[in-house]
């Protein structure tokens, strides 16, 4: 099942672009964009800090698509 | 039967249904090696003078044409892309635009470009050294000219290549603050590594094993022209040599990396 994201929501709630918020989880700009695009799905670990950065829980972050 | 037992009855069924095809393979291949034996006995028993002028006189003098060429064509195709991610990056507000994929993809074809070119260069120059026998053995000093200016081309590519390559690993720098090392520095590809992050780190380890992949098996094509070569008298032994120092090395990093101990942190 692919992994799908609100990341790019929850960033403009934030109010950081791509690279303050790579800057603030300890990834690149471009890696940012490739998990907001769903060309990437992060580690656990990345998963964790962008929740605790965006300060929420992962799962209103990242969630399975369910297949039709 | 237990677990254990099922599957290695599973794995030894799946080798006798490859076995077969395996066996087709190997003789081709040595079909393949018979065929191209015949035809460098036949190629170097027919024109061996030839082939020692080619080697020698001919392609030495034009090596340098073709370098010269080279530098100019990675001029050409580099430095416009170089400045057109330049623009677009200084454009951006830290966010990934169209803009901006187009100029990280321009970055991309631009050191792909100059790696290629490097490598181009230090090969043509090393044919063009083969032209130093032709001012040892036959002391015919009017061919010093086209090995200075093989030289100089070398000399003039390495620092057009250096620069290019240090204006891209700078711009890279600058899009992405959290990357480290300068190009002068001599640990510069480890320093870079570190900083790569996850999904970097997945790219970089794909390349490698896909460079690994490639290598053995031109490892093994330059194995079977350096024996031949070296059998019919085009190459000495030092060919073979070569080739199994390189193989054997990459074979080595390739293991001692996959180790999941200590061991791999050396490299």
């Amino acid at each position: 099942m692919p992994l799908y994201n609100r990341l790019k929501e929850y960033r403009a709630r934030l109010g950081v672009n791509q690279q303050e918020l790579g800057r603030m989880v300890g990834a690149s700009r471009q890696t940012i964009s490739l998990i907001e695009r769903g060309d990437y799905s992060p580690s656990v670990t990345l998963a964790l800090r962008i929740a605790k950065a965006c300060g929420v829980a992962v799962e209103d972050i990242f969630q399975y698509e369910e297949e039709n | 039967m237990n677990d254990n037992q099922t599957r290695r009855e599973e794995i030894r069924r799946e080798d006798r249904r490859q076995f077969p095809k395996f066996i087709l393979i190997l003789i081709a291949c040595g079909l393949l090696g018979g065929v191209l034996g015949f035809l460098f006995t036949s190629l170097s028993l027919a024109s061996s003078e030839t082939l020692i002028w080619l080697g020698t006189v001919a392609l030495p003098t034009v090596m340098p044409v073709l370098m010269w060429l080279t530098i100019a064509a990675t001029l050409i195709y580099c430095v416009p892309r170089l400045r057109r991610a330049q623009a677009a990056w200084r454009e951006t507000a830290g966010e990934e635009s169209e803009r901006e994929r187009a100029a990280d993809a321009d970055l991309t074809r631009s050191l792909t470009f100059s790696s290629l070119a490097q490598v181009l260069l230090y090969t043509c120059f090393g044919i063009n050294a083969a032209g130093i026998q032709t001012v040892m053995v036959q002391t015919d000093s009017s061919f010093l000219i086209p090995l200075v200016t093989g030289l100089l081309a070398l000399l003039v590519g390495m620092a057009v290549l250096m620069s290019l390559q240090r204006r891209t690993v700078n711009l890279v720098r600058e899009m992405s603050p959290e990357k480290d090392g300068s190009v002068y520095q001599m640990d510069f590809q480890r320093l870079w590594l570190r900083r790569l992050d996850e999904a970097e780190l997945a790219r970089a380890h794909r390349a490698g094993f896909a460079a690994y992949r490639m290598g053995q098996i031109f490892c093994l094509g330059c194995w079977m022209v350096a024996v031949f070569g070296s059998m019919f008298g085009w190459m000495t032994w030092g060919a073979v040599l070569l080739v199994g120092l390189i193989w054997g090395a990459m074979t080595l990093t390739y293991c001692l990396a996959s180790r999941d101990d200590s061991a791999a942190s050396i490299l």
